[in-house]
């Protein structure tokens, strides 16, 4: 949430900076609003194991092997208007919880936070944005291709393109504390969301992400009504996922829990490795970390609403990321 | 994560929530999970922010502790794990939880203005803290020291000595102690020894002079204050932090009343080696009249009978008394049996007369009277002489840091409700008129709800209670009282003791409405407290506070029992040798034998007692000389037998 200090400074700004006009940030983020319109997908991927998809089980009683928890939040907020330009506070953090004796610490000194005002602060005067840093309030410019050239000036693209420099700057905290950990720190880690850029991440067989959400499916046809019949305990062949917006990694999917009296994505997840590792490890490296995930079962994450896919070591990193 | 932190380690955080707000007299903070804290652990909160240019500080007991994780419902738990716990135990990571626990404000420095603890850095209590938290500072100046050791405050690892302030223990300002815990686990009568041990030790000279007396209600709990104790190392490390020797009391002196047969004391301290400083307690008429009241059933004795006992008290008793109505014959009533010979003789002139009355007394009257007054002494064998000799306490030459025990635990309760009303008031008296011998006395009495009692009756020893209670600060006469049940003693009573100690509580007890006011931990607290321990209550101190004190370094009842075993019933002429032996060690039977065989119990017993109270030079000669010359000139006087009945004349066996 805005703290007093962002608050009181924008009531300062608005006497000073001309056409400055405050908006109430009360009620949902700006990751709620704008996720209502994203549109889901499904993508053809290339299989690693065999021929076609199939189902593999996973070792059962895997011993948990997991020893540090990463996760990133972040929050966006339409705070002022100038014109027709929004103004968007965000604030993001990561931390990663290393587990020691069967309790969760923070690694490192502390969790890595920032916040910002996310604006088109090119297309303003220099004043005003220093007024704003005057103020105790950082700037962070957002550049939108589309509005750039002024064919996308739709306020709600602006508030998009806002929000995906947050989204950005999360995942660059992410990325950075991921880095530090493959490099200062033996263990494995287990990443909330999709492998983040890191050189050091894709050369390493000690992080796996674990994708809770599915807007983007991987399967299509017989191969989507396989993963979405897997059992309890029973993970997919896996596949690789090529992008130009990333580097390739190896997926499968994996049901954590009895999907039965519920919808065939309860306890459903998605893993990825570094391509070149999974290459090298096979199906049974998929297997290996698909037991270790599944040990990370309990304790249960609730009262979380994801908690059918979501680890306690993850839920811990948001309880200390909101707290 | 430091278990062992150093006072000045960071030990918590003040937290307050608009659900649970921090207040002037409440705050709440978290700790790490092995933190050194516990309940009634003294904390000091560092606040954040100056007041008038002062970082407030707040000091504060911890009264109560939760701890919980994260869990919503218990049932995400049992559903996490399938229902098996074995499995709960192997789960990989243990739930984020909190140490949160509340804390009783102590003191807030600055006072004013005050307001609610602000949030802050908390820290363990040292020395220094605890002195300002319990505001011992204002009593503890060099130059001004008024401080009495009542044990040392354990908290996280460090031990700081509590003080007790004496012109609020034992008067002017406020008086009085009251302890409160079950038996048998050495804690109201040790706890008093040692209190009184600290008070001789630390009592300043400027606040004059101080004697204690305790009565010896049951076994033999007091009857070795003079021998000392084995004590622990540790105990003599606690005795040495305090600066009171771990000595027995020096001046010890003993009393009790005798036995029914009068020739022995009835205590269990009758060992040979015990008995120099061990003297009869015995009152005559003339002590016994005026607290008649004590052992007369107000049922029974009316306003008619009141009267009379005042008329005898004042016109017969202990002055010649002379009534035309019994002839020429004069009284001088010093004794029961001189009451009684008197009682018979004016009802038997009114008989003889036909008279219904006499000096407005009904004869109906006279002879309730006569019965109920008559039946103390057979009430009271032992401790009221028939013959009108007294064997008291030394009032009015009371001695400075000497304690004097009464023992009347072989008592009938009336017995001792005569002797605890009788020795009270004199000290009462002898207060008043500054002629005790010492400017304060502590009283101590065991059993309080038996003497005070919260329901029942009013009775004498009750209403003389309340009276100490209330007004004996002012005299220097300080009640040191002590029951199993606090809520069963009459609240005034125990309300007016400005002190309350208490040890290991009863669950019921602790369920009255009285500790209310205590939290539950610290009612478990109580209900589990260890030997030695108490937790406080005091003026100065804004909560109670948990101590620990030393094991009295005086010999315990049970210990003294084995070590000096009370001697058995020995024959009357050898308990009267034994007597008289305290006086002149050197005295032997073949010098006093002759008077065993010459006279009746009742005279040697006389002569005895005589003796003892005079205390002579010439023991043995004093001794005979209490049967005049008879004791040379007459010769043993056979007991007139019985002449043998005849045969009866009708008798078919005889001769």
């Amino acid at each position: 949430m805005l703290t007093t200090a962002v608050l009181r400074a924008l009531s300062e700004l608005e006497s000073r900076v001309a056409g400055l006009r405050r908006a109430d940030p009360a009620g949902a983020s700006l990751e709620v609003m704008l996720n209502r319109i994203e549109r889901p997908e499904s993508a053809r991927a290339r299989l690693l194991e065999g021929d076609a998809m199939r189902v593999w089980p996973v070792p059962a009683d895997a011993p948990a092997s997991v020893t540090a928890f990463l996760d990133g939040v972040q929050e966006s907020r339409e705070i002022a208007w100038m014109g027709v330009t929004p103004l968007v506070w965000g604030r993001v953090a990561a931390v990663i919880r290393e587990r020691r004796e069967r309790r969760l610490y923070t690694w490192g000194a502390a969790p890595l936070r920032r916040e910002a005002v996310y604006a088109p602060w090119s297309r303003m005067t220099q004043r005003d944005q220093a007024l704003f840093q005057e103020f105790g309030l950082s700037t962070r410019e957002v550049m939108d291709e589309e509005t750039a050239d002024g064919t996308g000036e739709h306020p709600f693209r602006q508030l998009q393109a806002a929000t995906n420099a947050v989204k950005q700057d999360r995942e660059l905290l992410e990325n950075s504390l991921a880095e530090q950990f493959c490099a200062r720190q033996a263990g494995t880690l287990y990443l909330d969301g999709p492998l983040p850029r890191a050189k050091s991440v894709h050369e390493s067989e000690r992080v796996v992400g674990v994708i809770k959400s599915h807007q983007t499916v991987y399967a299509t046809g017989a191969a989507l009504t396989l993963v979405l019949d897997l059992k309890e305990g029973e993970r997919s062949s896996m596949f690789a996922i090529e992008s130009r917006h990333r580097d390739p990694v190896a997926s499968w999917y994996l049901r954590l829990r009895d999907p039965r009296g519920h919808g065939p994505f309860w306890g459903l997840v998605r893993l990825e490795l570094p391509l070149l590792i999974a290459q090298q490890g096979g199906g049974d490296l998929a297997d290996t970390w698909s037991g270790w995930v599944m040990a990370e079962r309990s304790p249960l994450a609730l009262p979380d609403g994801r908690w059918d896919t979501m680890a306690y070591g993850i839920r811990n990193c948001e309880e200390v990321l909101r707290s | 994560m430091n278990p062992h932190p150093s006072p000045a380690s960071l030990l918590g955080r003040v937290v307050a929530t608009e659900k649970r707000p921090n207040t002037p007299h409440q705050f709440h903070f978290w700790t790490s999970l092995d933190s050194p804290v516990g309940i009634g652990t003294i904390v000091r909160v560092e606040g954040r922010d100056p007041q008038q240019g002062v970082i407030p500080r707040i000091y504060g007991v911890v009264t109560e502790g939760e701890s919980y994780s994260d869990l919503i419902s218990p049932l995400h738990d049992v559903l996490g794990h399938d229902s098996d716990p074995e499995r709960a135990a192997q789960a990989p990571t243990q739930r984020a939880e909190i140490r949160l626990y509340t804390a009783a404000v102590l003191r807030q420095v600055p006072d004013e203005p005050l307001q609610p603890v602000p949030m802050g850095a908390v820290y363990l209590a040292d020395d220094a803290d605890v002195e300002i938290a319990l505001r011992m500072d204002v009593y503890l100046a060099a130059g001004t020291n008024t401080g009495i050791p009542v044990g040392v405050y354990r908290g996280g690892g460090m031990e700081s000595p509590v003080y007790l302030d004496s012109d609020f223990l034992l008067g002017p300002e406020a008086a009085h102690l009251n302890i409160t815990g079950v038996s048998g686990l050495a804690t109201k009568t040790s706890a008093v020894e040692w209190l009184l041990s600290s008070i001789f030790a630390h009592f300043p000279e400027s606040r004059g002079t101080v004697a204690a007396v305790c009565f010896n209600v049951k076994g033999p709990d007091l009857c070795y204050l003079d021998q000392p104790a084995t004590l622990s190392d540790e105990d003599r490390r606690l005795y040495d932090r305090m600066g009171v020797p771990a000595a027995p009391f020096e001046r010890v002196h003993y009393f009790a009343p005798y036995t029914a047969t009068g020739a022995s004391l009835n205590t269990l301290r009758s060992h040979p080696d015990l008995q120099h400083n061990v003297s009869a307690l015995t009152w005559g008429l003339n002590e016994v009249l005026q607290y008649a009241e004590v052992l007369l059933n107000k049922d029974d004795v009316d306003a008619k009978a009141d009267a009379l006992i005042d008329f005898i008290s004042m016109r017969v008793v202990g002055m010649q008394f002379q009534d035309d109505a019994l002839g020429t014959q004069q009284y001088n009533v010093k004794s029961f049996g001189d009451l009684d010979r008197w009682f018979k003789d004016v009802i038997a002139a009114m008989e003889s007369r036909n008279h219904e009355s006499w000096r407005t007394h009904h004869i109906a009257t006279m002879r309730k009277v006569r019965n109920r007054l008559v039946n103390i002494a057979t009430r009271c064998q032992g401790l009221v002489t028939n013959d009108g000799g007294a064997s008291d306490l030394p009032f009015g030459s009371f001695q400075d840091r000497s304690v004097y025990v009464v023992d009347v635990a072989n008592l009938e309760d009336d017995a001792q409700d005569l002797v605890f009303a009788r020795v009270v008031s004199k000290l009462r008296e002898h207060l008043e008129r500054r002629s005790l011998g010492v400017d304060h006395v502590v009283v101590f009495v065991d059993e309080l709800n038996k003497y005070a009692p919260g329901d029942g009756h009013e009775t004498y020893v009750r209403k003389m209670l309340l009276d100490i209670a209330e007004r004996g600060r002012y005299l220097g006469l300080v009640l040191f009282s002590a029951q199993q049940f606090r809520s069963q003693v009459h609240r005034r009573v125990v309300g007016n003791s400005a002190t309350a100690v208490y040890g290991r509580m009863d669950g019921d007890e602790l369920a009255t409405p009285g500790y209310a006011v205590l939290s539950p931990a610290i009612k478990i607290k109580l209900a589990t407290l260890e030997k030695g321990q108490l937790m406080v209550r005091h003026p100065h101190f804004a909560q109670p506070i948990f101590v620990k004190f030393p094991r009295p370094a005086v010999m315990t009842g049970r210990e003294g029992s084995r070590r000096f075993p009370p001697v058995p019933d020995i024959p009357f002429p050898d308990a009267i040798l034994r007597s008289l032996r305290q006086l002149d060690p050197s005295l032997t039977m073949a010098a006093i034998e002759q008077v065993f065989a010459l006279y009746d119990e009742a005279e040697v017993l006389k002569a005895r007692d005589a003796t003892m109270r005079a205390r002579p030079k010439q023991v043995k000669g004093f001794f005979l000389d209490q049967f005049g010359r008879k004791i040379v000139a007459r010769e043993p006087v056979a007991a007139p037998r019985a002449p043998l009945r005849s045969t009866p004349a009708d008798d078919p066996y005889g001769g």
